[in-house]
């Protein structure tokens, strides 16, 4: 074979300029240099030619006859002489629907020496093969490496195809691609992947030569040619009426510090808020809400498919017993899955998202598809990356919720005799002493021994993945392994008092250590094709993870105020005085959860036709979770010997997906016909058991003296069917409209189907003739896109039957099985109904400046809230009322600056979602009463509460320094606090590349703004009545006297902050010191996570909220979300090796 | 499209909407873990029943917690750095029937007593229906009592006005306000039920006529009392099946706000601590916060986990007996006072030779007979209501030992929390009126 090089776009011109100059009869393959503008003109235009759709339906015709018919389908003028194709003179039968010019006319002449040429004048020309090329040699290859355009680095898992489909392929780790015995000729290669803007190329191909085609992307957010794959196949995203979000995981992990499937979802979505329950906490749980929420208690998280399984993703089982031994912090099931496992993520926010996927995803669906291997030699991809984790617990710990212990000292009036007790604001009133000095002390602040209560602690990711195959089957393994230890732990002061207590010499590793965390993730894909039309991919994912849970209150460290000696103790005495103190620590427990998961997929896909495509996955999700915890110190009961807590739990998702698609291209219209089904079945089965009075010093339960067990069980199948219709106009308006047909178990034991529409609207404006003036003005692609949905959404199994609680215990000395209702049954339930209308627009100018903006606008009826019944009745539920959310999202991408050398851009999105609670129906009247406080005219997770107006001293007579009686003034009744989940957020991604790609920085920076926060130190603080002025300048000392009665209202905050969230610096190895190491590709990034937050508020960190919750976080002036633990600051640098 | 390949779409089309008619797929074993066609049986109606009998105790202990701190049977005693402001039990020690009926807590009273009655309710038609002939009058007859069990301490405890809401058929049936004597009277009614169900249970006829007893004496009815008791063996017992720990949870630490027992709590309050009566077994805690001269102390009553809360017995029998004897004029009550004194090694009494104190002594001794089973509110109610003594010559009185100053209240009952009621019962539309 003989390798050579050629320019594409000076042959292409070559040949054209040729065939001009030569006249019709004769073209001549020359090479020649012409301006780059109009090469890149007339390649458009000729490319524009060959991807012209034609529909042809010929039956034994002749050669003649069937070009003529080729042509006019697809309103091009071909010129060739007679004598050319009278030679040919077998008859023709074809059957061609919306197939590329190009491709119809390789397949009319494939058995002939004939070839087709564009003209310049935008015409097509026929000419024999031997005057294109040198011999008569049929085949040749064409290959490349696609790169993107800023960075130069190879794209690795772009799909590349060779004239629309007829062959296929994927690049490689270096952004290879090739195709191989391509047919001599005009040949269309087209690039696509996820992010970048779709390029196409004409290539001739040459017999035995090889061409080198590479492409450089430019990055863009929503291409209209980007290829989003949704539950009816892949679609061009011009064809949706609806937004899809995607991230190209790939390329986020391998440059970004994230380590987990949240933090590579956190702020890059807008619309999509990632709340971390407490982010210092490693494999805490985490909550995903797309357009805040929708449902008051029904589960409000967007559902996870991972290629094409459901995948579960939170704690929601539709029980209330399904929460964690010792109030640990549940351990999130989402990140289970490994990001460097994931290729792209596909956000489905819109109406769309329940017609696709089901009634469950009426919050939205993440779709994630994970690594494939690729045709080629064995490829190797090794990582690791060691990172170092710290919070921050200075002498401002602001966001830090560890409790303080006060001590006020005075002495007795009128003498110098030390006051016995606590001087408080109280005891200062009633005369009974004078204040001389005041006590603050904080264990995790004071211990001087660490002086910190966290410490910085390593953590270790590592994993290496092989992949590779040949056309027909490929294959894709990787192992990665975490190792991380959270950085709470117990400081040594409540070390030494523990073990006084437990009476040991040293204290286990699951106590020093509460928080640990260990992953391993196995993850095989392999693809086979069968033939031309079918293929198969099986996928496994497993996971085996062992936690060690902490609960919040973990750092409780009681009674040390109690312990503090005398005035002026310095820490040191105090820590002494607290160690003596037997009942210092008065609770701690140990948490343990160990999860095995398997999560299998396969997917087949068939193409009998090229208008016909069925693709079917059969998927199933499996975790098997044990909960493990003791009480190690329990209360101070005397009477108390301990608690042990075991919990089991076996979930089961399966699914199985049947879609057929049907596209067929009459004229300027096209149809895309999409039918399918969805089966879905949830199962949890679980044991739960709590062991009271354990042998002494143990911690296993199987040494208790009473133990209860509960069942956990919850178990729902659904069936799905749905239609959908893609009518398209000349390819640049789509209108949308489909019927989706869903019933489900959940709702009770009969199946009844509901219908539910979907309309949608796409126009590419950019497209139309009357608007090409604006294009010579810069103007790229605008397009205008409508969707409007509906969905419902089904109760779980308790709301419509009640509950029925079991237990056993002994009852008339016998050992009896007990039975009694708990929750009443309301046959009369309708699941809630949703409907949402979106709008949208996407736009380029100066092919610089992208921008996406979407406003939303969603209604939920009948939504579901319990009726809670006086204390001694039983609740039941009801379809309450009905709620509203509106909003926007903005993104934008600028090109500030590009040069071959360095290059800078900058994203930002914005988004605002605004919910409120339209009216609570029936509920709300005939004295019936709701548990929650959702209030009409106010927002979803709103928080209630009085304040207090001002504190009347009525001892003292006028208010002073001094508090006698704290009889306030407050707000009544009950007022509007503000929103718990804030509903604006906002991001910036700066990104900048030196040296062609050499060296690539980019930073992420996030925000969100308009919510509220409880400040727990605060109300702590005043709720002793030892505060004063000077102590908590935050709060006035009238109204921490008041906090006696409670009024949270005087401790809402705002929860405003900016965070700086994401810094990167990766560089490449120089290319010498690669070869010199055998590497193909080899990459250190210097990462660092949360590096720096901005918030108005002290109190907590806003980002760690406690009691999120279900779909409600029905605020109601509840009392969580006043702990957290801060998100922590994490270093780590990160090693990309490929040999 | 071809004609294949339009058979072939449509084989797949119409597979696709088969599916959606397949039921079988749609089989799930159980979408919730017990259903109520699962307890329609035999083994179910008695666990129904059985769980019933169980709360039945535990209930009543919170009621009986309740109790004992608003009368003198317990003292609360606390650091001065607690907040008290919301403690329902210390607003109850201190007789402030105004500041819990304010209040937006839950009803701990009142909710206790309706969950017993409303859930045994439940279980009644279940038994009806599925209980084996065998057991079913004597099932029924202890369901009923419980339900008067529950009214009646209702109406011992609350303040009139209370309502008793029940659940019929998985409906709440809200009920309006009750006078006590209405109250009374629907206690009687269920009691009568529980006596005409049930035939040679000496257990469940022990709690039916003792009950009835209670309720005959609260509505002055003497002799009908005295009557219906009168064939109660004295060694019965009808003990819950909770240990009397539940309710004698009392631990000591300098910062915790402890229970102790009463010790001539606020001046008319019973020596329950220096009686040293055997009847009431003393444990020490430790000192008083306030006035560490003071020492609290515990009962070790229940520190046996087989130590069941008695709720009818012989015992309590024999002292409606005597109460209506002494009623009645008639010398019959100290000999039968004596008798059960005599019985577990205590002295005879002296009479004192009037007839306010006999009655006082009367009550003293159903005080430490029937110590921490709740009848202590009653018994001082009916001292007011029956027997005509002023609420502030029963009640503790005077400044409250907590040391923050404050003084004992004056309400006579325990009100509902007005805010919850208005919520959800529509006949409640205000609170109700303190009184005996």
């Amino acid at each position: 074979m003989i390798r050579s090089t050629i320019s594409t776009r000076a042959m292409f011109w070559g040949v054209m300029a040729s065939a001009t100059l030569a006249g019709l009869s004769r073209v001549a393959v020359a090479q020649r240099t012409v301006a780059a503008s109009d090469a890149r003109s007339g390649e458009d235009r000729a490319e524009e030619l060959l991807a012209r759709p034609v529909t042809v339906n010929v039956d034994k015709a002749s050669l003649a006859n069937a070009l003529n018919t080729i042509a006019k389908s697809a309103r091009v003028r071909l010129q060739y002489r007679d004598a050319l194709v009278a030679s040919y003179t077998t008859p023709i039968t074809m059957h061609f629907v919306r197939t590329p010019l190009g491709v119809a006319l390789d397949r009319v002449l494939a058995k002939t020496s004939l070839r087709i040429v564009p003209v310049r004048d935008g015409s097509l020309s026929l000419a024999e093969a031997s005057d294109l090329s040198d011999g008569n040699r049929t085949t040749g290859t064409v290959m490349g490496i696609v790169r993107d355009d800023k960075t130069h680095q190879p794209l690795r898992g772009a799909s590349v195809t060779l004239d629309d489909s007829v062959q296929r392929t994927q690049t490689d780790n270096e952004g290879r691609y090739r195709f191989l015995t391509v047919p001599a000729g005009a040949h269309r290669i087209a690039v696509r992947f996820v992010g970048y803007a779709r390029q196409a190329v004409l290539v001739t191909v040459s017999d035995d030569l090889t061409v080198t085609q590479d492409f450089t992307l430019s990055s863009s957010i929503n291409t209209l040619d980007q290829v989003v794959v949704t539950a009816t196949g892949a679609q061009r995203y011009r064809e949706l009426g609806h937004i899809v979000s995607t991230i190209n995981a790939d390329s986020v992990v391998r440059e970004a510090p994230v380590t987990s499937l949240s933090e590579l979802l956190t702020a890059r979505v807008p619309g999509l808020q990632v709340v971390t329950n407490n982010g210092g906490i490693v494999g805490g749980d985490v909550t995903l809400r797309i357009r805040g929420t929708s449902t008051l208690y029904l589960d409000a998280a967007p559902i996870v498919i991972v290629d094409g399984v459901r995948y579960r993703s939170d704690n929601f089982v539709g029980t209330s017993e399904d929460s964690r031994p010792f109030n640990a912090e549940p351990r999130g099931p989402l990140n289970d899955l490994n990001v460097n496992d994931i290729e792209t993520i596909e956000v489905v926010k819109g109406p769309s998202a329940s017609t696709l996927y089901g009634p469950d995803a009426a919050n939205g669906a993440v779709v994630i598809t994970t690594k494939r291997g690729k045709a080629g030699k064995t490829e190797w991809h090794v990582y690791a990356y060691p990172d170092v984790s710290t919070l921050s617990f200075g002498s401002n710990s602001q966001f830090f919720t560890a409790q303080k212990a006060l001590q006020g000292w005075g002495h007795i009036p009128n003498t110098t005799t030390l006051y016995q007790g606590q001087c408080d604001l109280f005891a200062q009133a009633a005369k009974e002493c004078v204040l001389d000095s005041l006590t603050v002390f904080s264990i995790p602040e004071n211990d001087p021994q660490t002086a910190a209560l966290a410490k910085q602690r390593p953590a270790w990711h590592s994993g290496a993945s092989v992949s590779g195959g040949t056309v027909g089957f490929q294959y894709f393994y990787s192992g990665n392994f975490d190792s991380e230890t959270g950085s709470l732990h117990l400081p040594p002061i409540a070390a030494d008092m523990l073990k006084q207590q437990l009476g040991v010499a040293a204290l286990s590793d699951a106590i020093r250590n509460p928080n640990t965390q260990q992953t391993l993730n196995l993850h095989a894909s392999i693809a086979s094709r069968i033939n031309d039309a079918t293929n198969i991919t099986l996928v496994g994912n497993y996971t085996q993870a062992t936690q060690r849970g902490i609960d919040p209150s973990f750092f409780y460290v009681q009674n040390v105020y109690a312990a503090i000696p005398d005035p002026g103790s310095d820490s040191a005495a105090i820590l002494r005085a607290a160690q003596a103190n037997s009942n210092a620590i008065s609770y701690l427990s140990t948490t343990q959860q160990d999860v095995r998961r398997l999560t299998v997929a396969a997917n087949g896909t068939v193409q009998p036709r090229p208008w016909l495509r069925a693709d079917v996955s059969v998927g199933s999700d499996l975790d098997n979770t044990i909960d493990r915890g003791a009480r190690i110190v329990g209360s101070q009961d005397p009477n108390d010997q301990g608690q042990a807590d075991d919990q089991r739990r076996a979930n089961t998702n399966r699914n199985a997906h049947l879609g057929l698609t049907m596209t067929q291209h009459p004229g300027i219209l096209s149809f895309r016909t999409s039918l399918g089904t969805d089966y879905s079945y949830t199962n949890m089965d679980g044991l739960s058991t709590d062991g009271t009075n354990l042998a002494p010093g143990s911690v296993d339960i199987s040494t208790a003296t009473s133990q209860s067990v509960w069942r956990l069980w919850t178990e729902a199948a659904s069936l799905g069917t749905f239609g959908e219709e893609v009518i398209g106009w000349r390819d640049r308006l789509f209108l949308t409209g489909s019927l989706r047909l869903d019933g489900s178990t959940t709702f009770g034991d009969a199946y009844t189907a509901h219908p539910f529409p979907k309309v949608g609207a796409s126009w590419v404006v950019s497209d139309e003739p009357l608007v090409a003036p604006l294009r010579r003005l810069g103007m790229g692609d605008v397009r205008l896109r409508y969707s409007f949905g509906a969905s419902s959404r089904y109760p779980t199994s308790f709301m419509k039957l009640g509950q029925i609680g079991v237990q056993h215990g002994t009852v008339e000395d016998q050992t009896q099985t007990l039975f009694a209702r708990t929750q009443l049954p309301n046959a009369k339930l309708l699941p809630e109904r949703s409907r949402e209308s979106e709008y949208g627009l996407d736009a380029t100018v100066w092919s610089v400046v992208q921008l996406g903006v979407t406003w939303y606008n969603r209604r939920s009826n009948d939504v579901l809230e319990p009726y809670g019944a006086p204390n001694g009745l039983l609740g039941e539920w009801l379809n309450a009322g009905d709620l509203s959310a509106s909003g926007f999202e903005v993104t934008m991408a600028v090109k500030v600056f590009e040069s071959s050398r360095m290059a800078l851009n900058i994203q930002g999105s914005y988004a605002n979602n605004t919910t409120k609670v339209l009216s609570l129906g029936s509920a709300s009247t005939g004295g019936k009463g709701l548990t929650g406080s959702a209030a009409v005219g106010y927002p979803l997770n709103a928080s209630f509460g009085r304040r207090t107006l001002s504190v009347i001293d009525t001892a003292g007579g006028v208010p002073d320094s001094i508090i006698s009686s704290p009889t306030e003034v407050i707000s009544s009744p009950i007022e509007y606090l503000g929103v718990l989940v804030a509903p604006k957020t906002y991001t910036v991604t700066p990104s900048l590349v030196l040296f062609g790609g050499r060296i690539r920085m980019s930073t992420l920076i996030d925000g969100q703004a308009g919510g509220v926060q409880y400040d727990f130190n605060d109300y702590l603080c005043a709720g002793t009545h030892t505060c004063t002025a000077g102590f908590l300048k935050s709060t006035p000392l009238m109204r921490q006297a008041a906090t006696a009665v409670g009024n949270v209202g005087d401790y809402i905050r705002t929860s405003n902050f900016t965070r700086w969230r994401e810094v990167n610096i990766t560089g490449e190895l120089p290319l010498s010191l690669r070869a010199r190491l055998h590497l193909s590709q080899a990459a250190v990034s210097l990462q660092v996570r949360n590096l720096a937050l901005w918030a108005p508020s002290a109190g907590k960190d806003p980002e760690s909220t406690v009691g999120l919750g279900t779909g409600s976080a029905v605020g109601g002036g509840g009392y969580y979300g006043y702990t957290g633990i801060p998100q922590p600051t994490t270093w780590s640098v990160r090693f990309d090796l490929s040999p | 499209m071809s004609m294949t390949s339009l058979v072939r779409c449509s084989v797949l089309v119409v597979t696709c909407m088969g599916l959606v008619g397949c039921h079988s797929l749609l089989d799930v074993t159980d979408p919730t873990q017990i259903t109520a066609s699962d307890i329609a049986t035999v083994t179910g109606a008695n666990g129904q029943r059985l769980l019933v009998s169980q709360s039945f105790g535990g209930d009543l202990a919170g009621v009986f917690r309740e109790v004992a701190a608003f009368t003198d049977e317990w003292s609360y005693d606390f650091p001065p750095t607690a907040n008290i402001a919301n403690d329902r039990l210390i607003q109850l020690d201190k007789r402030r029937g105004d500041v819990i009926q304010a209040g937006n807590g839950s009803d701990n009273h009142l909710g206790l007593l309706t969950n017993i009655y409303s859930q045994a309710g439940i279980v009644i038609p279940a038994v009806t229906a599925y209980s084996p002939d065998s057991v079913r009058g004597e099932y029924l007859a202890q369901l009923y009592a419980m339900r008067g069990y529950a009214v009646l301490q209702m109406a011992e405890d609350l303040c009139p006005g209370f309502p008793v809401t029940d659940i019929i058929n998985n409906i709440t049936v809200y009920g309006g306000p009750l006078s006590t004597d209405s109250a009374l009277g629907l206690a009687s009614a269920q009691l009568d039920s529980a006596l005409k169900y049930v035939r040679d249970s000496t257990r469940f006829v022990a709690l039916a006529r003792v009950t009835k007893g209670r309720v005959l004496l609260d509505r002055g009815k003497y002799d009908e009392a005295a009557a219906v008791v009168a064939s109660v063996p004295t060694d019965v017992v009808y003990r819950s099946e909770q240990d009397i720990r539940i309710i004698m949870s009392t631990f000591y630490c300098a910062t915790c706000t402890i229970l102790s027992l009463g010790d001539h709590e606020g001046a008319n309050g019973l020596p329950f601590v220096s009686a040293h009566d055997p009847r009431i077994p003393l444990r020490r805690l430790g000192p008083r916060r306030v006035n560490p001269s003071d020492t609290l102390y515990a009962t070790t009553l229940g520190s046996s986990p087989s130590d069941r809360i008695t709720l009818a017995s012989g015992v309590e029998a024999r002292l409606i007996q005597a109460e209506v004897a002494l009623h009645d004029n008639s010398a019959n009550w100290k000999p039968i006072l004596d008798s059960l004194r005599t019985g577990i090694g205590l002295d005879t009494l002296v009479d004192p030779g009037t007839a306010d104190s006999r009655l006082d002594l009367l009550y003293r001794e159903r005080a430490f007979w029937l110590f921490l089973t709740g009848h202590r509110l009653g018994d001082l109610r009916r001292l007011i209501r029956n027997y005509g003594r002023g609420a502030e010559t029963v009640f503790p009185t005077g400044a409250y030992p907590g040391g923050d100053g404050s003084r004992y209240g004056t309400s006579t009952s325990i009100p509902f929390i007005l805010a919850e009621q208005l919520r959800y019962n529509p006949y409640i539309t205000s609170g109700c009126q303190d009184g005996p």
